[in-house]
């Protein structure tokens, strides 16, 4: 027998042997009462929601972006504007 | 073993009860696993518990999208988690006979020897050959599934087959 047939025999026999290993007694209500520890009604609900809007306030802040610059050239354009009048004046 | 979707939909929608039907229907299972990389099922209960938490957060902030089957992805977590425990902890010291009473550990003595077995002949092996070694000899997952809950290549896994039962080969030829 071979060294590997030798390895895939003792596997084969401990895979057998903890087939019915399991969980202890009450283990899923430890699970659930872990669970009920978690912030369900607020932190999630407020989150799932909110995520939703994040494209929309991603565009809502690109639109900003956009008018803002647009404002500040109005106003460098109107700045230079007054020099020249300034100055011819 | 995937008719979890609508208990899966029933937690999304806020159901937090409905994650008891996911807990039943795949604990068995998972602490097995756990309970054949970790060596006993104590430390198994921890793991599948933590993994449990990390699925049901995932679960409410939409990060499971729903293609893989269920019981896969659990799987995936538990797998992850029992590496994360193996890279990181001490040995438990095992058990008095007092201590599993109080404990109400169901595991008989033979499976407790079986998987004691395990853990002293793999726990010099690498937490991620390790994994794939069970998945593969003891879990009986085929090297897809495996790469699957590894997230890693078909080619990865059987590397570190090869590997593990290299580790294990030169062990046996040294003693």
């Amino acid at each position: 027998m071979s060294h590997d047939e030798d390895i895939d025999a003792r596997l084969s026999r401990l895979a057998a042997a903890t087939e019915q290993v399991g969980p202890r007694f009450d283990f899923s209500n430890r699970v659930m009462q872990r669970i009920a520890q978690e912030p369900v009604g607020t932190l999630y609900a407020l989150g799932k929601p909110a995520r939703r809007f994040v494209p929309l306030g991603m565009l809502a802040a690109a639109m900003a972006m956009v008018w803002a610059v647009s404002v500040s050239s109005q106003v460098d354009e109107a700045m230079a504007a007054s020099d020249d009048t300034e100055l011819s004046w | 073993m995937d008719n979890l979707g609508e208990a899966v939909e029933r937690v999304r929608s806020g159901d937090t009860a409905a994650f008891q039907r996911i807990v039943d229907a795949t604990s068995a299972r998972l602490v097995r696993l756990a309970a054949r990389m970790l060596g006993n099922v104590i430390d198994a209960e921890d793991v599948v518990q933590e993994a449990y938490v990390k699925a049901y957060r995932a679960l409410m902030t939409d990060e499971f999208d729903g293609r893989a089957n269920v019981s896969t992805w659990l799987y995936r977590i538990v797998t992850n988690q029992a590496i994360d425990a193996m890279r990181g902890r001490k040995r438990r010291p095992p058990p008095t006979d007092t201590a599993d009473e109080t404990m109400g550990d169901l595991a008989s003595a033979e499976q407790k020897l079986a998987l004691t077995e395990l853990e002293d002949w793999i726990s010099d092996l690498p937490a991620d050959q390790r994994a794939a070694l069970v998945l593969k000899a003891v879990e009986g997952l085929t090297s897809p599934e495996i790469a699957e809950v590894l997230q890693c290549s078909e080619g990865a896994v059987e590397q570190r087959l090869v590997r593990a039962r290299a580790a294990l080969r030169k062990r046996s030829e040294g003693q």
